[in-house]
């Protein structure tokens, strides 16, 4: 039977299957290219980011659990190139102390979106992500786009469960008032 | 054209992979990397309980932790007398080790307040377990409290300094006002203290002195005296007796 998982592909990289590896990037070429637009806004630079991510996967795929979930693994390489590259070109203002992780907060509960009110969520959001910091722009991207849960982004950003739920709840705000002022405009 | 180059970015990777110009790190490497994390925390809580129970020690020892109950001149002389570098060194490993630990799921899914106080508390608590163990007196060569009374001062008054490096440079003889010792005799309005130098001293008390309430002092009784020198003598400004 052919292995299907990320995790078993994963495993087979791990051993040195080169084809194994292809077929990592074929499924996540498009989902990290798409998570790269939401920061970056020069395609070059985006194709430049998405080789350097899978680059980074291939040197470091030992490091890799194959008895945990691989997308989140992935998407923390991701976000890491995407914060070095953010610092970089200085256009995103990157807090070094987040208050929102100080204190302890109420555990956010998980919103059940519908599929309807997702895809009109991930239309608004394609227009106005510009108007959000990065801080609450990622777990937006995370959670409409690439699907995640709460305990996953919160994997990825390593950042309280209860801090991601937050975060998303603030980012929905922000929006919202960016929309509003939009058609009062 | 997009698809063209974004096969091309693959085939890259691949190609470099082919080559043997993109390798993967071995096994070992990330082993290895856990190791080095892991022995950065054991040496930053290390660090940490030394200097902490090295301060507590060194507070006890001098008596300045005595000093803040004489009131606001006694805060004050307690604020100058704080080996400032030692605490500032006690920070410093707190922060390394939050930063460090901060790198495992188990402190990174709780906020930073709960990490903080939870390492807080190892240093605290730590450091105080650690400071009334034998080491700082084994490694500072001092005689205990019920042992100073037993020793004879080699030439005449002076004795033999307390404690060699790191902790003669902190310790007592830093300080002007803050004195601490055990009572060898009463006469009179002066008091006699031996300190951990086993030097004899010359306490006189006022009628201003702020003496222990409710306690006669005798001979063997260990004090603390916050008091400005005059001349051979010690001006007390206040008498704390310890261990009642």
């Amino acid at each position: 039977m052919e292995e299907t998982t990320d995790e078993s592909i994963a495993a087979r990289v791990q051993k040195g299957d080169i084809e194994a590896f292809t077929r990592l990037m074929e499924r996540y070429e498009k989902k990290i290219t798409r998570y790269a637009r939401k920061f970056l806004a020069d395609p070059d630079d985006i194709k430049d980011i998405v080789q350097e991510v899978f680059t980074k996967v291939y040197i470091n795929i030992k490091s890799f659990d194959v008895k945990r979930k691989f997308s989140p693994w992935i998407y923390r390489v991701a976000h890491n190139e995407f914060v070095n590259a953010l610092k970089k070109k200085k256009s995103e203002k990157l807090s070094f102390i987040d208050f929102d992780l100080v204190l302890p907060r109420r555990e956010a509960k998980e919103t059940a979106d519908s599929e309807v009110d997702k895809k009109d969520l991930r239309r608004l959001l394609d227009g106005h992500m510009r108007s959000l910091a990065a801080k609450y722009r990622e777990p937006l991207v995370l959670y409409y786009y690439e699907e995640m849960s709460y305990r996953e982004i919160a994997e990825v950003l390593r950042l309280p469960v209860s801090t991601v739920g937050i975060r998303l709840q603030r980012a929905k705000n922000i929006l919202k008032k960016s929309i509003d002022k939009k058609i009062f405009n | 054209m997009e698809n063209q180059s974004k096969q091309s970015a693959s085939q890259k990777i691949i190609a470099a992979v082919k080559s043997g110009r993109l390798k993967m790190r071995p096994k070992w490497h990330f082993i290895l990397r856990a190791v080095l994390w892991l022995a950065g925390i054991a040496a930053a809580v290390l660090a940490a309980l030394y200097f902490f129970s090295l301060l507590m020690f060194i507070a006890r020892e001098t008596g300045i932790w005595a000093a803040p109950v004489f009131g606001w001149r006694g805060v004050l002389i307690f604020l100058a007398s704080l080996p400032w570098m030692l605490v500032l060194l006690v920070l410093v490993f707190i922060l390394a080790l939050e930063i460090l630990v901060r790198h495992y799921a188990f402190a990174y899914r709780l906020p930073l307040l709960y990490s903080a106080l939870a390492v807080l508390l190892l240093v605290v608590v730590g450091g105080i377990l650690l400071a009334g163990s034998p080491l700082h007196r084994m490694l500072s060569h001092c005689p205990a409290e019920n042992e100073i009374l037993k020793i004879p001062p080699p030439n005449g008054n002076g004795g033999p300094p307390c404690g060699t490096g790191v902790y003669r440079d902190l310790g007592p003889r830093r300080f002007k006002n803050i004195h601490r010792g055990t009572i060898e005799n009463i006469d009179g309005a002066n008091i006699i203290l031996k300190n951990r130098q086993l030097e004899n001293l010359a306490v006189v008390i006022t009628k201003k002195t702020r003496l222990p309430f409710g306690a006669d002092l005798s001979a063997g009784d260990e004090i603390v005296v916050v008091g400005d020198w005059r001349g051979d003598k010690i001006e007390a400004f206040g008498v704390r007796e310890i261990g009642r």
